[in-house]
């Protein structure tokens, strides 16, 4: 088994402030990471650099053995956390986008995670509230076969029926081949599907680990040990 | 690439054809008053046409910043695309909507003025100068919005706030044309030789000028792809 992702002694430093100093992360194939942290904590910025929409000040970082560029982009399926769709797209439209650029985009899937989701494909993103936003982006990346997904917050502004939904058409979309990291808040709502977890503050990781190890040494869930570290 | 220009204008559809309607329908208000304002009115057609090229242009330069500034930047740049696709897909998207533009203001002004300044253009400019007038239009769209790109990019980087960013641009846009104009005006003193390019208006250019102004384009071009790909930081 190898890593999709190595961070090493990854940092990000802005005028007045170090978003990460020296992350270091290992991601393997056909697991699902958990990177908890409270807010301004590092976990976006160091998503951001995965996804290759942000650049490390020093540190590496390789995904499938390369630094982030255009091919890693092509195999790295990545959910902002910004409404960033098109506003004068239909969800068809989004659909077509994705498979005009992306080659292991299934169509085929797209349109049944829709369905699964309750969205119409003729309706306008624009017209779609937080909730079915986030469930549209989800199924545009989960319907790639990509080596990495990277989701920042899905379950972020989603009731809890969505949610259970969300996770749902994660569980179920997911293949051993991938690999996967989840941000989130809502640890006690995701921490069922995390395989490994790492804890990040103040841009370094300050605990990581295999998820039911953890809770086994410690006697406690994931959601009591975040309270734990970041109270 | 054809993808990205496909989608770039598929989503300026609305402002191409906002300013192609506005253009067609300010002209055929003009052509209700040929009788009254006579003279005024093909000069205030060439007003209309010359306002829509503003404002088309204006909207070429969102094609960069939009992606720079605002969140349909995750879009773009998580896209397996290089900085030279993605640079050269504003370019072409950019040219033929200002082309679009300017075909539909002409061919007004051309109804409007029932033909008779394009007779008398057709009857002494030489199909070559056609041509080359065509290559000339396409060149000064994409030299200029080249240019205009970098300055953005380079601000955006240099400077992380939207404001500022913007407000920085600006500023290494006055400054690196001032720069820019120096340099071109150094060289053609430098290097005289002229060539004739238009036998009716007796159009000449300066070879040194000319090469300045390609060289420039190139490493301009080059330089903006590199910062898209590798230092633009959302």
């Amino acid at each position: 088994m190898y890593n999709v992702l190595e961070a090493e002694n990854v940092c990000k430093s802005y005028l007045n402030k170090r978003a990460l100093q020296g992350a270091n992360l290992t991601i393997q194939q056909g697991k699902i990471l958990g990177l908890l942290g409270p807010n301004g904590s590092g976990k976006t910025t160091f998503l951001k650099i995965a996804a290759g929409i942000l650049h490390p000040s020093s540190g590496k970082l390789l995904i499938d053995g390369q630094e982030p560029g255009v091919y890693t982009k092509s195999i790295v399926s990545y959910l902002p956390d910004t409404e960033y769709l098109f506003k004068w797209m239909k969800i068809k439209d989004a659909v077509q986008y994705f498979k005009d650029f992306y080659t292991d985009f299934d169509e085929k899937k797209a349109f049944a995670l829709l369905e699964f989701m309750k969205l119409d494909a003729n309706s306008s993103v624009k017209s779609l509230s937080k909730g079915m936003k986030e469930k549209l982006k989800l199924t545009l990346v989960l319907s790639r076969k990509a080596k990495l997904y990277i989701l920042d917050e899905p379950l972020g502004g989603v009731d809890p029926t969505a949610r259970e939904k969300i996770l749902d058409a994660i569980i179920n979309n997911f293949s051993e081949d991938s690999s996967m990291i989840i941000t989130t808040h809502l640890v006690n709502d995701i921490e069922r599907i995390f395989d490994d977890v790492a804890f990040i503050s103040d841009g370094e990781i300050v605990l990581q680990g295999n998820a039911e190890e953890l809770r086994l040494n410690k006697n406690k869930s994931i959601d009591e040990l975040y309270r734990e570290v970041f109270q | 690439m054809f993808h990205l220009i496909k989608y770039e204008l598929r989503g300026k559809l609305l402002t191409i054809l906002g300013i192609c309607l506005s253009v067609i329908i300010g002209n055929l208000f003009l052509m209700t008053k040929v009788e009254s304002w006579q003279i005024g009115v093909p000069v205030l057609s060439g007003f209309l046409g010359g306002a829509a090229l503003v404002v088309i242009g204006i909207s070429s330069l969102t094609l960069m910043s939009d992606y720079l500034y605002e969140d349909q930047g995750y879009l773009l740049f998580t896209l397996p695309q290089s900085g030279t696709s993605i640079m050269a897909s504003r370019l072409i998207a950019a040219v033929i909507q200002i082309s679009l533009v300017a075909l539909v203001s002409a061919a007004m002004f051309g109804v409007l003025d029932q033909g008779r300044l394009f007779n008398a253009i057709f009857n002494q400019v030489e199909l070559h100068e056609l041509v080359y007038s065509i290559l000339l239009h396409l060149w000064t769209i994409v030299s200029t919005l080249t240019f205009m790109y970098f300055c953005m990019v380079v601000g955006r980087i240099a400077l992380k706030g939207k404001k500022i960013g913007k407000i920085g641009s600006f500023v290494i846009f006055v400054l690196l044309s001032i720069a820019k104009a120096g340099l071109a005006v150094g060289i053609s003193s430098s290097f005289p030789q002229m060539v004739q390019i238009h036998s009716v208006t007796t159009m000449t250019m300066n070879v040194g000028s000319m090469i300045f102004d390609i060289v420039t384009f190139g490493i301009l071009f080059m330089a903006t792809s590199y910062l898209l790909e590798h230092k633009v930081d959302l």
